[in-house]
Parts: structure tokens; sequence; C-alpha cells
């Protein structure tokens, strides 16, 4: 009976001395996106902030005339410091547990501060590691005030594009903080961030803007920038960023357009690709050979469009398109590879490799890997398997000449 | 006639604690409270028919439902009278069977022997003999007939006891769309009626006591001899011994008279108004306890799953029984823990919430002056005032409540951003689940752990959640029912009783009664009995 | 006293003993040490922990029912070193359960609640532990069993949730460092295993104290496992180079979890469930100190001042004696040794003379409460 008086005591008291940990939903300035740009020697952070009122409202009956995000950016030695000083500024707390994407300026990236962004992102308990990672040439503060169309968040909406972008073209990966750090922290000490920018005219950024049927720009997922030991080295266009992909075992599903025959130029069929994996084997020569990597690839296909003549009942066609593609694939994969190998950034996880398969050869071939990777000799073998050919079996050119004919 | 007599020694029991009776009997017979003095009490009837009269009129005041009716003799010189109270005597067999055979002998025969003609003729089933004043007077406040003949210093009791009672109904908590729809009444004796009717084995042990000074409140304690555990029989046997007040009125002050911990808000004991639920308690090894004017009767031992167990489970078949019972399991968990975990995660972990949730709570809470955890006590507070107006307001403007309730306290109240419409929402499921959990007893402690949770929540958050949690738990574990721990058989964890806990097992499956009772006695099928399925039926009937 | 705990109790009490503190400290000192093939050295570890289970429950066996350790102590053949053994162990006992109460509330500190004073905290702690310690070991025994049975599909779940970030490929080369670096990794989780000599002071409590052995060993196998399946999914998902400079690697894994698009960011509900079985190890061993000094020596009174005292200590105590939050050598190395000291030396010390001087005598007087 007396420990229950007690405990009672205690509790009414603590309730009384007020909480300290306590922070009302109203109290909060919710983020949904952050852009970090160093000039000089100071850190610009700029943040993206929810005005919930006003979203939750648009997501209940039509886009009101307000906006639901708000932009503003302070300046500071240290990247924690500089959040602090929004104190200065905002009347609520911010919130970064929500946060979805933080969008790195070049500049940042050139002059190697992305070390101490990724410790800020670890020492911290409310930033989350699972943060989309982008970059953008120029400033990241503009990425920010551009807003989107159908997606009330901007910041949502460009992790959504990057994430269906890795479901379903596989060219750009998805790149996480923690990812990021894993990369940064791996052998080969090389990593990849995509590339986001503001494709046409002007940006937009207000109400009027908005209320037309197409808008002037949009956010819009572009190269891949390729960092070596923590700064820019140079960009990868889509197609070599997909052939790095391949390479890196991370191509979940995309499309790729062929032309007829072997040689043509013009494409005219489409195949998508699902379930590929790719294995990779070291084949070590000796000391001053290069080193082999036998890239093996098992895809499998559909065939989602085709302008060809060619009859695709018979099994040899299929073979025929079959064949085509794996020398597609391998096109792709080999000038990617090249890509990097002259950049001199392993960024397809070659070194680890080499360390997981040869242990001991790696300890002497660790000092001078940019070099080594630059003359690895890659061999393609590339195993597609068309699976399926749609609802129609002749394309519908071939069948407007048969009637030609008839 | 009556089935009658639990006052002296010569009533059948199972022969165990007479000390423990007799002690409850001499404290019904008031040692040295009220007007009535013992002295008075335990004076020995005199030989005189007018001095007793006058004793028995000063005693009881000279109350106005006193009847007294003398037969034969002239006027103030009576061969004999009879005495009862007309509130509590069924008129018709006092007129019948008592007065009209005493006036034919006292015209014709009342002579000689008085005592051994009364004894040997009267037809009346249960006539005692009585040869003290107050002995008399406890007779005659039980309904009896007291017959009193001149030149004898003894007496007779008659057993007439009758009176308006209030008939078998349904029971008006507890209430199951399949099953039986008795309920007990306020008459002990209508209540044996109920329960002999459903056990009719020769094992169903009677014992009887009278509590309570000014009240003589007849108690019985059932049992199922070989099954029930004999500790915990002694147990509750030498607790109802043992209590000595003024008054029971109810069923409720004995619980909390004889229950193990006072200091905890879990029921220990359970009550129940339906004798079925009774009798089912009964054969898995608890004891009942009866209490004259009180239609809830108590069964004990008990533990926590037991209050989440209700006789429709047993009725319905067991797939929707098990489902329903897993229903209240979470609704328990939902009523007390709900508003806390509200607040907690919207206060202090609001990165769990997924975005668009956060942002509509955010939007809600736009205006709202108060902090969340004011503003949930207010809500659940109002809601408990609106509650018990419920209860007491009169029939005819109950749907009012309910429309000011919604509509006003409600609806009103987030229009004009005093509350947030999620909170509404969080209070109002919450009550509900609280209205899910069978019994009231354990409903009300789910109801008061929910303010001292919310707390915790508002101020330490998930911490505070799980210190309390575990502050629960281990009261709950350490609490014990007449010696069998509470939360058997989830700690100590038995396996085979748990055929009954989440979910109900068929019949067939459910072999032995559950260890919190029956142990020496577990078995209640035939080993026989199995799970009814296609190829038996086939095999028996079909085609041959 | 009466004796009352299940061999399945027993085991839970023993897991619930190791994991929770293990939990935080193991993964990063070890990892931090040999990277990829901390697994190995867990797995080494937890053999030589059998042994070491083996033996001390092969001692604690001997116990009577009923009688608590001090008591048999005193009976038997090592009697002069019991009141030393006995209050040198309350001592230790406490000592854990403030050093771990501090772990405890730090954690809470850094990864929820960051400005509520950990005074606050810790005196709610504190009061929870008196309250659970008033209650006795039956109750603390009951909750770990069911505490114990809810964590396996917990544990599951979190794999399982976890697999499609997982890639096996990062724990290899395997043995990529030298031996004795692996060898001498398995030291620190050693001493945390080492505490399963609680079994010590548990066996007088269980209905057959023949039982404790296996009780002992099977606790050090469930930990075992748990540790090597934590150490594999930070491995698994982190890489070896990442984990080495996390401080809480298995929260932070679990903080990835995504189910859909609206489950995300849980790790506080399995930060829930630790805090239980954190709360059951702190109640343990703030009833182990307390109980060896209510029969070391021999205290006639009731337990209540005891509790009150105990408990005002150990929440000062643990207010002030930290001037720093931080893990460092503190916990790697000195608390190793001290561990290794407590639990394996001390024991082993006594159970050899003990036998060595001939097991039980005869006792005079028999058990009581």
């Amino acid at each position: 009976m007396k420990q229950g008086v007690k405990l009672l005591a205690l509790l009414l008291l603590l309730s009384l001395t007020g909480c300290w940990d306590r922070t009302e939903l109203n109290e909060l300035s919710i983020t949904s996106a952050t852009a970090i740009d160093r000039k000089d020697d100071r850190w610009i952070v700029s943040y993206q902030v929810l005005i919930p009122s006003v979203v939750s409202g648009a997501m209940g009956m039509k886009g009101g005339a307000q906006l639901p995000i708000t932009v503003y950016s302070t300046e500071g030695p240290t990247i924690r410091e500089t959040i602090y000083q929004s104190t200065l500024e905002s009347p609520r707390t911010l919130f970064f547990s929500h946060n979805r994407v933080v969008i790195i300026g070049e500049e940042l990236a050139k002059s190697g501060g992305l070390e101490e962004l990724i410790d800020v992102y670890f020492r911290n308990s409310d930033s989350r590691e699972t943060v989309a990672v982008l970059i953008t040439k120029g400033e990241g503060r503009r990425i920010l005030e551009q807003l989107m169309q159908i997606q009330i968040i901007p910041g949502d909406g460009i992790r959504e594009t990057i994430r269906t972008e890795r479901k379903d073209f596989s060219a750009l990966p998805f790149i996480n903080m923690y990812k990021l750090a894993m990369e940064m922290t791996s052998e080969a000490k090389n990593a990849v961030i995509p590339e986001i920018y503001i494709s046409g005219g002007a940006p937009v950024t207000s109400a009027d803007q908005m209320n037309k049927t197409t808008m002037t720009s949009k956010l819009k997922l572009g190269r891949l920038a390729v960092l070596r030991e923590g700064r820019l080295a140079g960009w990868l266009e889509i197609k070599q960023a997909l052939g790095a992909n391949f390479l890196r075992n991370q191509v979940k599903s995309t499309v790729m357009s062929l032309g007829c025959g072997k040689g043509e130029s013009s494409k005219e069929s489409a195949i998508k690709i699902i379930n590929a994996s790719t294995r990779v084997k070291p084949v070590l020569q000796g000391e001053g050979e290069p080193i082999r990597m036998k890239v093996d690839i098992k895809a499998e296909g559909t065939l989602l469009e085709t302008n060809c003549k060619a009859d695709l009942d018979k099994p040899d066609t299929i073979k025929g398109i079959e064949k085509q593609l794996e020398g597609e694939i391998s096109e792709v994969v080999r000038n990617g590879f090249e890509e990097t190998q002259k950049l001199k950034a392993d960024i397809v996880g070659f070194a680890d490799l080499i360390h997981r398969k040869h242990p001991k050869q790696w300890k002497k071939m660790k000092a001078d890997w940019p070099e080594r990777y630059s003359q690895i000799q890659l061999e393609t073998k590339v195993d597609f398997t068309l699976k399926r050919l749609g609802l129609t079996s002749k394309s519908f050119k071939k069948m407007i000449e048969e009637g030609d004919d008839s | 006639m009556r089935w009658f007599g639990q006052l002296l020694p010569f009533f059948r029991s199972s022969g165990r604690s007479q000390q423990g009776r007799r002690k409850a009997q001499h404290s019904s017979s008031g040692a040295g409270q009220g007007p009535a003095r013992s002295a008075d009490l335990n004076a020995a009837l005199s030989r005189s028919l007018k001095k007793n009269l006058a004793d028995v009129r000063r005693l009881l005041g000279d109350s106005a439902d006193l009847t007294v009716r003398e037969i034969g003799g002239s006027e103030g010189d009576s061969v004999a009278a009879v005495l009862y109270l007309e509130s509590i005597v069924d008129s018709e067999l006092v007129n019948r069977y008592v007065m009209t055979p005493l006036m034919e002998w006292t015209v014709g025969k009342l002579t000689g022997d008085r005592i051994a003609h009364v004894r040997e003729n009267l037809p009346v089933g249960r006539l005692q003999e009585l040869n003290k004043m107050g002995d008399l007077v406890t007779y005659l406040l039980n309904g009896y007939s007291i017959i009193l003949t001149d030149g004898v210093a003894a007496t007779f009791a008659a057993a007439t006891t009758g009176g308006e009672r209030r008939s078998v109904e349904e029971p008006s908590s507890q209430t199951v769309t399949r099953g039986p729809k008795e309920s007990f009444t306020e008459s002990i004796l209508t209540n044996m009626t109920l329960l002999r009717r459903r056990i009719k084995s020769p094992d169903l042990r009677v014992e009887s006591f009278t509590i309570g000074r000014k009240t003589g409140t007849f108690v019985n304690l059932l049992y199922l001899e070989g099954i029930t555990l004999p500790a915990a029989v002694k147990e509750i046997r030498d607790r109802l011994a043992k209590i000595d007040v003024d008054s029971i009125l109810d069923s409720g002050y004995i619980e909390e008279f004889i229950q193990e911990e006072t200091w905890t808000l879990f029921p220990t004991i359970q009550n129940t108004e339906r004798p079925d639920a009774v009798a089912a308690g009964l054969l898995e090894g608890q004891a009942a306890i009866i209490v004259d004017g009180s239609p809830f009767a108590l069964l004990a031992p008990s533990s926590f799953v037991k209050f989440f167990q209700s006789s429709e489970d047993y009725y319905s078949r067991y797939d929707i029984a098990s489902f329903l019972r897993i229903i209240r399991y979470i609704s328990f968990l939902v009523s007390i823990l709900l508003p806390s975990l509200y607040i907690a995660i919207t206060t202090f972990h609001q990165e769990m919430l997924p975005t668009p949730l956060l942002i509509s709570l955010a939007s809600q809470r736009e205006g709202v002056p108060f902090p969340a955890l004011v503003e949930a006590l207010l809500m659940e507070l109002t809601f408990e005032v609106l509650r018990e107006a419920g209860v007491r307001m009169p029939r005819v403007v109950g749907p009012a409540i309910s429309i000011v309730g919604a509509l006003v306290l409600g609806q009103a109240a987030v229009q004009a951003g005093l509350v947030s419409a999620a909170m509404i929402i969080v209070v109002s499921f919450t009550a509900i689940a609280n209205f899910v959990i069978p019994t009231t007893n354990m409903s009300a402690a789910a109801r008061l752990i929910r303010f001292f949770m919310m707390i915790l929540g508002g101020t330490l958050g998930l911490f505070g959640i799980m210190s309390g949690l575990m502050v629960l738990l281990i009261h709950l574990v350490s609490l014990k029912s007449f010696g069998i721990p509470y939360m058997t058989p989830l700690a100590p964890f038995i396996w085979n009783n748990m055929k009954d806990v989440l979910v109900r097992v068929p019949w067939p499956i459910m072999k032995k009664r559950p260890m919190v009772s029956g142990q020496h006695n577990a078995t209640r099928q035939a080993d026989s009995m199995r799970v009814p399925s296609g190829s038996d039926r086939k095999r028996e009937g079909g085609d041959r | 006293m009466t004796p009352s705990l299940t061999k399945a109790q027993c085991t839970a009490l023993v897991v619930m003993v190791i994991s929770p503190t293990a939990l935080l400290i193991v993964p990063k000192t070890v990892m931090g040490y040999v990277a990829q093939d901390a697994w190995i050295s867990l797995i080494l570890s937890a053999c030589a922990a059998f042994i070491a289970a083996w033996m001390l429950g092969r001692f604690a066996a001997e116990a009577k029912s009923g009688v608590p350790f001090p008591k048999w102590l005193n009976e038997s053949s090592v009697r002069y070193l019991s009141p030393v053994a006995g209050l040198l162990l309350a001592a230790y006992y406490y000592s854990v359960a403030s050093t771990s109460l501090h772990e405890f509330t730090t954690f809470i500190s850094v990864e929820v609640l960051g400005t509520t004073p950990k005074i606050v905290l810790k005196g709610v702690a504190v009061l929870v532990l008196m309250y659970a310690a008033a209650k006795g070991i039956a109750p603390i025994a009951r909750i770990s069993f069911l505490v114990l049975a809810a964590s396996g599909p917990l544990f599951l779940l979190s794999t399982l949730l976890l697999l499609n970030i997982m890639n096996w490929h990062k724990i290899l080369p395997i043995a990529d460092h030298a031996w004795n670096r692996i060898l001498l990794g398995g030291i620190t989780p050693l001493g945390w295993f080492s505490e399963v000599a609680i079994v010590l002071l548990l066996a007088p409590h269980m209905l057959r104290p023949k039982e404790v052995t296996s009780s002992a060993v099977w606790g050090v196998a469930l930990v075992g496992i748990e540790l090597t399946v934590t150490v594999l999914q930070a491995l698994f998902v982190f890489g070896p180079n990442l984990v080495q400079s996390m401080e809480y690697s298995s929260f932070e894994l679990v903080g990835l979890i995504e189910v859909g698009n609206f489950i995300e960011r849980v790790e506080a509900f399995f930060f829930a469930f630790w805090m239980m079985t954190a709360f059951l190890k702190l109640s343990l061993f703030f009833y182990g100190a307390i109980h060896l000094l209510e029969t070391t020596l021999k205290l006639p009174f009731s337990r209540s001042p005891l509790l009150v005292a105990m408990g005002m200590l150990l929440w000062l105590d643990t207010a002030f004696s930290w001037p720093h939050d931080m893990n460092q050598d503190l916990t790697t190395n000195t608390n190793t040794v001290v561990l290794l000291v407590f639990n394996l030396a001390l024991p082993i010390a006594l159970a050899a003379l003990y036998w060595l001087a001939g097991g039980t005598k005869p006792s005079k007087g028999g058990s009581d409460a």
C-alpha cells in the first residue's frame, strides 16, 4: 500500500514538472527535402518545409491557391551549426525524420565535403540513413523550390521518381545515405549518385504557374555522377549508367530497343528485360598481365513492340532476336565499363570481388588499383531468353502487308 | 413447504466447521448491540402465555406487522396463540396448515400433553421446538409462525415462509444470444432451485453461513466434492467465518471481505447472474457463494483468463468463439493502451507515423489550445461523465443523452477547434473496446489503468509506457486467488491448459479440467470422445 | 522461500541476464576488432561459454531446493569463505546493476528521449526495480519466460523483413584476420556469457535444482545464437567496414525496415521490446544483490527497508557516478576483467575448494526459509 502511494506521488510529480521531450505536432517543422551546398568555406543548408493544413486540405479536396511548401536556407561553418541557426528565423523545431531526399550541390561534391555530411547522418539519431541522395549541377536550393505536378509534396515526389525509375528502368541506382557510406568505405572507395535537374524553361515556383495543364519546367533525373574517393570525378550518361548497373547486378527491369536485323540503325522492336542477374569472375593472369573479368549475364524478357516483318512463329526468328539483344546488352555493358575505366573509378565493385576471391593477391594490388582497373579486360557472355511475345504473334505491319498481297 | 432451516445445528451439511458457523450464528444473534439486549434474548420462555406475548411485543417494539392470533378460551385467557410477521409469511400456509388444525384442536382435543399433540399432528413439514426468547425472535423474523401454548415453557416454530419475490427473469448483464436466459433472483431459495436443476449430482455440497448482525443474511457455499481443491474450499470457509459486520446487503460486500488482496485493481473473484455460468464454474473446480438478497453469485478461486470467458463461447461453435475471444483480448489491450500509445507516438515518436498520417494529424492539431495529454485526459473524463450519466438517466431521457454526447461534445468540440478529430476517434474507440470485455469488474480495472498509462505515456513516451507495463505485468503475475496464481495458465505456463485461453478448442478436445482447480479429478470426458469427422460418420452409418 | 522455478523459466532467466546488455555492447566491440570474422569469434566464444556454463551448472546443482546460496555454502565444506563470497557477490551484483542501469539509461537517452534528465529516467527505472524485487523472483521468472517466447518470432520477423537488403557476400573473405585476433575478439563476449553464473543464485529457487546445468547451457546457447545472428545481420547489410564505427548497429538495422510505404522507422517498437528485457535483467540483478545481502547477513527484518535503502543508493550512485556517458575503455576492457573475475574465477575457486574439501557435509538443521 505504501509503495502504491509513493508511486502515485512520484507520477503526479512527473506530470507536474512538465515533460522534457514532448513536442506537439503543431510545434514541428516537417521537412520533406533538404539541399546542402558549399560555398568557399561555408555550408548552406536549405529546407523544404511542409505546411500541413494546406497539404491535407489539398489531399482531400482540390488543390488550393496556397502553396504546400516553403523553402528557406541558412548558412554556417559546420552543417549542424547551420541547422541550429534556423532557430533564429523559424518558430518551430525542424523535424528531419520524414525527410525524403537530400540534394547535394556540385560544389560540395567537388570539394570533398561528403564525408562530413555522412558523419552528421550517422552520428545523430534524428537524421535517417534511409534518405535518398541526389546530386545536382549548380545550387541545390533551386531543386527544392520547384513544384511538381500530381505529387503535392515535391520531396516525396522526387523520391518516388527515383524509386520507380529503379524498379522499371534500372538505369540509375537508388542511393540512400547508408549505401553511399558503404560504397565510400568499400575497398575501391568510389561511389555514385544520380543527378536531378530542372529541365525546360523557367522554374515553376508559384501557384499560378501551377494552374496550367502543362508546366514550363519539370524535375528530371539525368546522368550518374561518379565520385572517386569522395570527390566528383565525372559523369555517366544514361545508357552507360545502365551498363554499369548490369555489372553491379542491380538491374531489375529495363526496356531496350532493337533494330530488325543486325546492323540496322533504326530501332523497330522493344523488349522488356526482367529478371537479370550478373555473375562476375575474376581471372588473374600473372604479375604484369591485365586482369580478365568474365561477366556472365542471364536475363529473360518479353516482347513489347515490334514493327519488323519477321515471322514470330518460327523459332529461328526468336533465336535471332535473342542473339541480337545479347549483342545489345554486351555493347551497353562494354560502353559503360569503358567510360568508368576512362575515369579510373571502380564503381562496379570489382575491388571487393578480388578481395573476396583472392585475398592474398589483393593485398599487393591494393595500392595501385585505379591503374589496374583501367587495364581490365572484360569478357561478356550474355544469355537472354525471350519468354513471351505478348498477345499477338505477327507484327501489325506484317499483317497489313499480308493483306495487301492476298 | 419451504426447504429451510439454516440456523440450528440439526441442519445437514458436510459436517465441518461447526465452530465457524456457531460464531457467525452468535454474531447474528447480536451480542450487546442495539436495544435487544442479550439478557433478554437469552432468557428462557415463561410458562405464562401472556408474559411471553408481552415479551415478544416489547422486543419487537410493537411492530405493526406482528400479527397475534389468540386461539381458544375466552378473552384474555387464551389457550394458545399464533404469532407471525405478516410481511414475510405465506398467509395461505398459515391459515390452512397452522391455524385451522389448531383451531380444531382447541375446540376439541388440545388437552393433556399439548406439546406432544402439536408435535405429532401439525401438518407442517418443518417444525422446530424452541425454548429461548432469542430463538423465537429469530425464527419469527425469518418467516416462521410461532405457536405458543399457555402453561408450557416451550414453543414451536412452523415453516411458513412466503412473501413477494421477484420472478425469474433474463439477466440484466452478461446476456447471450444463444444459451439459457434464466438469471438469479434475490431469493436464495430460488437460486438454489436454479442450481439444483442444473447439477443433479449428489456430490454437490452446500454449506450455510449467516453473516451480518443486523441483516442475518444467509450465505451458501457450494462446491463439488471430489473436484474442487479442498485447500481452496477451506480457505474460503475460513474467511467467510471470520466476517463480523453489521450488514451484508449484497454479494459485493462478501467479495471485498474475502478477497485476497485489497490493494489491487484487478478482481480476483468472479461474479455472475447466470446459473449456467455458476454451474460451469462448479464443474471446473471453483466454489460458488450465493448470498440471499443478491442476484449476483460469486465464484472463487478465479484467474485472469476466466474474466474473458463468456458463457456464450461454450454454446456457439468453436470457430466463432475463438475469434471473438481473441478480439476480447485485443480489446483489453486497446482499452488500456490506445490513448497512451497515441499520445506517446504523436508527441515523442513522430517518426513512426507514415508521412500522410503525420500531415493529416498535424493539420488537425493546428489551433488546438491544449497539449495532447491534457486533451486526452479531458476527453476521457468527459466520456466517463457521459457514461455515468447514462446509467443514472431515467429511461425516457436516455436517447437525449446519446444525442448530446455525440453531437455537442464530439462534433461541435471538433468544429470549435477545442479538440482534434483524431482524439475523438481514439477516445471513442477505446470506450467501445472497453465494453467488449465480458465482465464488468475487469473492464472497470481497464478503465482505471488507462489513466495511469496515459500519464506515463504523456510524460515519458514509450519508455514510460513500457515501465508501466512492466509494473502491471509484475503485479498481475504475483497476484494469487486463494492460493492459485492469477495468471495461470499463462504464467506459470501450462501448455495443457491453454486449450481454453486464447481460443476455444472444440469440446471433444477439452478432455481435462483446468489445473487451477481440478487437479485430482482432471478427466471430464471419456477417452473415446473424438472430434467428429466425415470418415467416422461413414463408418458408423452409411454404406454397408 | 519456496522454490518454484521450472527449467524453462531458469533458461529464460539466464537469457534475460546475458542478452540485453550484451546485445548493446558486444556487436560493436567484436566487429570493431575483427570486422567480418566477428561471427567466428562469437561462435568460438560461445563454445568456451558452454564449458563454463556446464561447470557452473554442476556447481550450482549441488544446491538444495529452498536453501539460499550463501546458506548452503555456509553448511558445506567451504563455510569459512561463505560470508566473504556472499558479500563479494552482493557487491558485484549491485555494481553490475548500477552499470547496466547506466548503460540502459544512456541508450534510451541517446536514441529516444534526448532532453529528459537522466536522473528522472533512472529514478523511474529504480522504482520499477524496487517493485519487482519486492515481489520476489517467481514473477520475474514467469515474465521472463513469456518475453523469451515472444522474442523468438519477433527476431525472426526482423530478419525476414531485412532479407531483401542483405547480401551475404559481405562476410567474405572468411578469416581475413589472423587467428589470434579472432580468438582475442572472443574474450569480451566470453566475459558477457560468463554472467551465466547467476545460476548459482537461481538453483536453490528451482523445483529441481539438478536441472540447472541444462538450463545454463541452453541459456548460453540461445544467447550465442542471438548474438551471432545479430552480428551476421549487421554484416550482411552494412558490410564490414561501416559497422566498425557504428555504436548500436542492431538498432540502426531495425531502423531500416520498410514494409510497403507505411511501415517505416519502426525501431521504437523493437526498442520497446528490448526495454522489457533490460528491465528484467536489472530487476534480476537488483534482486540478486538484495537477496545475497539478506541471506549473508541474516537480516532479521522484512525486505522493505532494505529495498528502499538499496533503491535510493542505486539511484543516486548511478546518477552521479559517471561524468561521461560514453562506452569507452571501461566497458570493453575493465568490465571484461571484472566480469571474468566474479563470474568465472570466484565461483570456480569456490567450486574447487568445495569439492576438494569433500562436498556438502551432512547439514545440521536442514533448510528453512
